[in-house]
Parts: structure tokens; C-alpha cells; sequence
């Protein structure tokens, strides 16, 4: 016992100056992790991966930063089974929803980012049809060429327009859906969510992106 | 012959505006079939619907081309920023932080 604890003891110190920390050094001698070389193996793909999604460069790093820390902490439970950028992708996505989290919770929770009576006007009629499409605003024809349309910039920037115009929260889980493709179940544990408010929050965002990008870009065409 | 066809999908259609749920409520199952797999009834329902009435299907096939545009939106800026990367100041102060906590971690983990 004395003796396995002063193996153990030497390796620490080893790690202390070299910064390396061995998997359990009696059974997988060979498995040796250098943390300080994810920095130069793996950093800028995890930056990339966040500014994508984090839309800011110090936010990301920061969030890279404390991915790799948790990295270090949850060493032991790397099995070696995924390669080890997949396994630090997975801890990053992570730290991304805590962000995310953190961020949406800050905005005060609206009662009327679950209310969908607005939608109602899509559906009034004066005849007997009530409760099916309203002419004026029944979607219509966009003659689209899918290909065409999406490598316009300005249909991004149009896109974009019609997302601000959501409210934060119902943008935010959209976003998170869509862009992000996460799981609706992961969206909702992260964010609190019942089923139900996220598919109100989900349905809300479609008609009116819909609806936006109707009246805004294909007009136009 | 036509005409009789015409008549028969006239029938049809108002069977179907009449007696299973109006747009409104097929939009909304529509919007949930992009999240997740429809019960066999709704599927039915929605099927039936979707043969007669144009304007739903127009709304599912927008939904999704717009569905389609996020994601392509999502690709077009990670190409933006393939050319980022982490500043070298960052870079250091990882470095130094990483070897730090190891340390720290592997000391810790003997007790």
C-alpha cells in the first residue's frame, strides 16, 4: 500500500514538470496524455467550432479555455475510444449550452414567448372556412430555385433580419435547433424547457420566419 | 371523364376541409413533423389534408426550405472563420494553465 502510494506520489511529481498525466500507469503504461499539446493539436479547431457558435472571439476562447480545463478534470473517464478531438468537441458542446444557458437566462422569461394567439390572424375567415388559411395570407407560390436563392448573400442577411425580429428566447432555441442541431430533448434539459414550450417556441419561429421571408424577400423576385 | 374526376376531387376536398381539423391545427403538426416522428394517426390525418389543400403543403415545403437555408447559413459562416484561430497570447496562456492544473490534478488524484 505504502509503496503503490509513493509510485503514484513520483508519477504526480513527474507530471508537475512535464505536464503530462499518465492513464493509470500500471495498466495502460503506454497511455500517455499531453494536455499542453491540444493547445497546438486541437485549439484552433475548438476556437473555430465555438466562434461559429458563440459569434464572439473572447467568449470562445474563454469557453475553449474551460473546456480544456474540464478536459484534465474528466481525464480519467477518456476511455481512448473516441479520438481525442472528438472527445473534446463533446466536452465543448458542452460548455457551449452552459453559455447558452446561462445567456438565455438572463433574459427575463416572457409569458408571451409560449403565446401563439398571434398566429391566430393566419387563420380568421369571415366564412364558414374559419380555421383554415386566410386568402391574403395563405403562403403562396414562391417560385423558388433552391440553389439559386441560397448563394446570395443577401438572402442571409434577409434570413438574418427575420431572426432578430423574434423575440431573444424563441430566436435563441431556434438557433439551437437549426444551426446548431442539437436534440430537442438535449434543448430542452439544457434550457428547462417542456416539450410542449419548445415545440410552441419552435412552431411560433417557423410561421413567422415564413411568413418574414415571404414578405421580404420573395416578393422581390 | 375529367369532369367527373374534377367532381370527385371537389367532394373530396370538402370532406376533408369539413370533417378532420382545419389548417391551423395541421400546421401545427406539420411544424412538429420537422422535430420528431408523427403518430400513425396524425400521419394519416395530415396525408389526407395535404391532398387537398395546396396552401399547407406550399407552408411545408417553405418551412423546410427554409430549414434548409439555416443549415446552409450555419456552413457558409464556418467557412468564414477557417482562417481564424487562436491568438498566440491565448495559445501561451492555455499552455501554462493546462500544465499547471495537470499538475495540480495529478497531485490531487494520489490522495
Amino acid at each position: 500500500m505504502m509503496q503503490s502510494d509513493a509510485v503514484s506520489l513520483a508519477v504526480a511529481k513527474t507530471s508537475m514538470q512535464t505536464g503530462e498525466i499518465a492513464l493509470d500507469p500500471v495498466t495502460k503504461p503506454k497511455m500517455q496524455i499531453d494536455p499542453t499539446a491540444w493547445v497546438d493539436d486541437h485549439g484552433d479547431f475548438l476556437f473555430r467550432y465555438a466562434v461559429v457558435r458563440l459569434r464572439d472571439d473572447s467568449i470562445a476562447e474563454d469557453v475553449v479555455q474551460e473546456t480544456l480545463l474540464a478536459a484534465i478534470q474528466s481525464i480519467t473517464s477518456y476511455s481512448g475510444k473516441a479520438t481525442e478531438r472528438t472527445w473534446l468537441t463533446s466536452i465543448l458542446k458542452h460548455k457551449i449550452i452552459d453559455h447558452f444557458r446561462k445567456s438565455v437566462r438572463e433574459v427575463p422569461i416572457d409569458e408571451s414567448d409560449t403565446d401563439i394567439s398571434g398566429l391566430d390572424k393566419f387563420f380568421e375567415r369571415d366564412d364558414e372556412w374559419t380555421g383554415h388559411w386566410n386568402n391574403d395570407l395563405q403562403p403562396y407560390d414562391w417560385n423558388m430555385s433552391p440553389e439559386a436563392a441560397l448563394q446570395e448573400n443577401e438572402f442571409f442577411k434577409v434570413l438574418q433580419n427575420c431572426m432578430s425580429r423574434l423575440p431573444a428566447r424563441v430566436a435563441g432555441v431556434f438557433a439551437l435547433r437549426e444551426m446548431d442541431g442539437l436534440d430537442s430533448s438535449e434543448i430542452c434539459e439544457a434550457l428547462c424547457l417542456t416539450a410542449s414550450n419548445f415545440w410552441v417556441m419552435m412552431h411560433r419561429a417557423r410561421m413567422s420566419l415564413r411568413r418574414c421571408m415571404e414578405s421580404n424577400w420573395f416578393k422581390k423576385i | 371523364m375529367n369532369i367527373v374526376f374534377r367532381k370527385m376531387q371537389r367532394i373530396f376536398n370538402v370532406a376533408v376541409w369539413r370533417y378532420l381539423p382545419p389548417c391551423k391545427e395541421i400546421v401545427k403538426t406539420l411544424s412538429t413533423s420537422l422535430d420528431r416522428k408523427l403518430t400513425i394517426r396524425e400521419r394519416v390525418v395530415t396525408k389526407l389534408h395535404l391532398w387537398a389543400c395546396l396552401p399547407c403543403v406550399r407552408y411545408l415545403e417553405q418551412s423546410k426550405y427554409i430549414e434548409d437555408a439555416m443549415h446552409e447559413y450555419e456552413e457558409s459562416r464556418a467557412a468564414e472563420v477557417q482562417s481564424k484561430g487562436l491568438s498566440e497570447e491565448a495559445r501561451e496562456r492555455l499552455k501554462d494553465l493546462l500544465k499547471t492544473s495537470a499538475g495540480l490534478f495529478a497531485l490531487f488524484s494520489v490522495f
